[in-house]
């Protein structure tokens, strides 16, 4: 089997934080990764030193014959099952403005990862660069399941928070767009809940929480639960690949992403969330070279997203049950009360 | 106004409040209260609930409401009713006696007043109901908790509740 070259292409990219982290993913599996750079960005000081590869048009159009434009364009392809050949090009676009008119017009292809949520309809670029490139270089999927009920296969998602609150917030971000509407929240290195305001708006800016409607439920680091299967998610490891575990476990079900750029996992620290706790890991072609959680985050989420799937195209939603008032008369109770002191309570 | 369905009521059952006693209630509280109901349906009761308890009338988001047909009196309910119940029934007009050596309850509904029961402490009840949720707007969604729900049907209830009984100037 022919080895698939795979470049990834910055579009405008303006941000000097996302830009780092798209050179480490394209590390990450192995691409080289180019920016066509027309906001500045070589002149960062953040970047001498990263890496920074800046490309001109002409030798963009001379490039790989396939040029992937990454963007939720219509009739984009869907990531999962998208076969790019043996050499192409990802375009991923600027952060706000997506793909520029020069790099759609080069495109021979358009895939898109599929976004469940009605509010946020984009990724991170570098988290979608990551799932792009896991996707299209790394790992060999079938597409996105169909079929109706996806709700009752998505499986709840506890996510500790260790090091970096940016980080942390562009998980939320992913989690809200690959259609979680709740996450159990272990907030251990003090990034989300209690830390000082600098820290919590830039966290909230990267969740995007003005769109972002997530329910985050906090845990404490010690909380208990009794989940009949609990899968850790890991960077790297010894268990089985991401995508060959089944994650569509619906609520019975939970998926732990934690943030281990503090430290590595402990895998008996889990044993407390469920009966039954595996490992799974993303199967990393090389080692990171600088641990970015959002990157690895979001591409668990999309695996776990791709098994749970989507409702069929022009499938309505159920509808919700309607509020009934009933009128009715009501029984005396069967038993008295029974009076507890409250040093019972305390003692109980 | 809204449509008024009458299906007749089963053997050893009636419908206490006529097309035209829910007529005479809805002209009592004025068409801002009745405004998004569309019907008010007189139907035949449910099965009973596993206390053996007679439902009386159920609010549909939006805009339906159902008066279920009742047993012809007295009643006998094969249960004690909870104080506050035998308050209301009582307030109503009935006249509520307990036999506690067999459990039983027997409500005797003498004259008009399981009529004056099913209008003011069900169908005003459940105008309330709507009432309520129609103000909001969201009209198909849960838009108060039960419980400030029940307390506001049984504010307008009790509101209309001497104007009904004083109409005929009776009381």
């Amino acid at each position: 089997m022919t080895p698939r070259r795979i470049e990834l292409l910055g579009d405008g990219i303006e941000n000097p934080g996302n830009a780092l982290a798209m050179v480490h993913a394209a590390r990450m599996y192995g691409a080289e990764c180019r920016f066509r750079d027309t906001r500045g960005l070589a002149a960062d000081p953040s970047l001498a030193g990263a890496g920074f590869s800046p490309i001109a048009d002409e030798a963009l159009q001379h490039g790989p014959a396939r040029r992937i434009a990454f963007d939720n364009l219509s009739g984009a392809a869907e990531v999962y099952s998208f076969r790019p050949g043996p050499e192409s090009v990802v375009m991923m676009g600027n952060e706000r403005r997506g793909l520029s008119y020069e790099c759609r017009r080069l495109a021979t292809d358009a895939v898109q990862i599929p976004m469940l949520s009605r509010r946020i309809n984009c990724l991170n670029v570098a988290a979608a660069s990551a799932v792009a490139l896991h996707y299209l270089s790394h790992v060999h999927v079938g597409p996105m399941s169909v079929g109706g009920h996806p709700a009752r296969r998505r499986p709840d998602l506890l996510i500790v928070g260790r090091s970096d609150h940016v980080e942390l917030g562009s998980a939320l971000r992913s989690a809200a767009a690959f259609g979680w509407e709740r996450v159990l929240l272990e907030d251990r290195g003090g990034v989300w809940f209690d830390c000082d305001r600098v820290v919590r708006s830039e966290g909230r800016a990267a969740a995007r929480r003005g769109r972002n409607d997530i329910r985050l439920v906090r845990c404490p680091p010690d909380a208990r639960f009794d989940y009949p299967d609990v899968v850790v998610v890991t960077a790297a490891g010894a268990g089985p690949p991401l995508h060959r575990v089944s994650l569509a476990g619906g609520p019975g079900q939970l998926v732990v992403l934690a943030d281990e750029g503090a430290g590595a996992l402990v895998e008996s620290e889990y044993a407390r969330l469920g009966r039954h706790v595996r490992v799974a890991t993303l199967d990393l072609p090389r080692a990171m070279e600088a641990y970015h959680f959002r990157l690895l985050a979001t591409v668990a989420l999309a695996e776990v997203a791709r098994q749970v799937g989507r409702r069929q195209p022009g499938e309505r939603p159920a509808r919700p049950t309607l509020p009934v008032y009933d009128r009715g008369l009501a029984r005396a109770a069967t038993q008295a009360g029974e009076l507890v002191r409250f040093s019972d309570l305390l003692a109980y | 106004m809204p449509r008024i369905v009458a299906r007749p009521a089963r053997r050893g059952f009636l419908h206490p409040a006529t097309r035209r006693d829910i007529a005479r209630a809805l002209a009592l509280v004025g068409p801002e209260a009745a405004y998004g109901l569309r019907s008010i349906e007189l139907v035949h009761a449910p099965p009973a609930t596993s206390d053996g308890l007679p439902p009386l009338g159920r609010f549909c988001v939006p805009g339906r409401i159902l008066l279920f047909e009742q047993p012809r009196p007295p009643w006998r309910v094969p249960v004690s009713l909870a104080a506050e119940t035998v308050g209301i029934l009582e307030r109503s007009g009935a006249v509520v006696v307990e036999d506690a050596r067999i459990g039983v309850t027997i409500v005797q509904w003498p004259g008009d007043s399981l009529r004056d029961f099913m209008i003011v402490e069900v169908l005003l009840h459940e105008i309330g109901h709507h009432v309520l949720q129609h103000h909001k707007g969201k009209r198909i969604a849960r838009i108060a908790r039960t419980r400030d729900h029940e307390a506001f049907a049984r504010a307008f209830a009790a509101r209309y509740r001497q104007a009904w009984l004083q109409r005929d100037g009776r009381e």
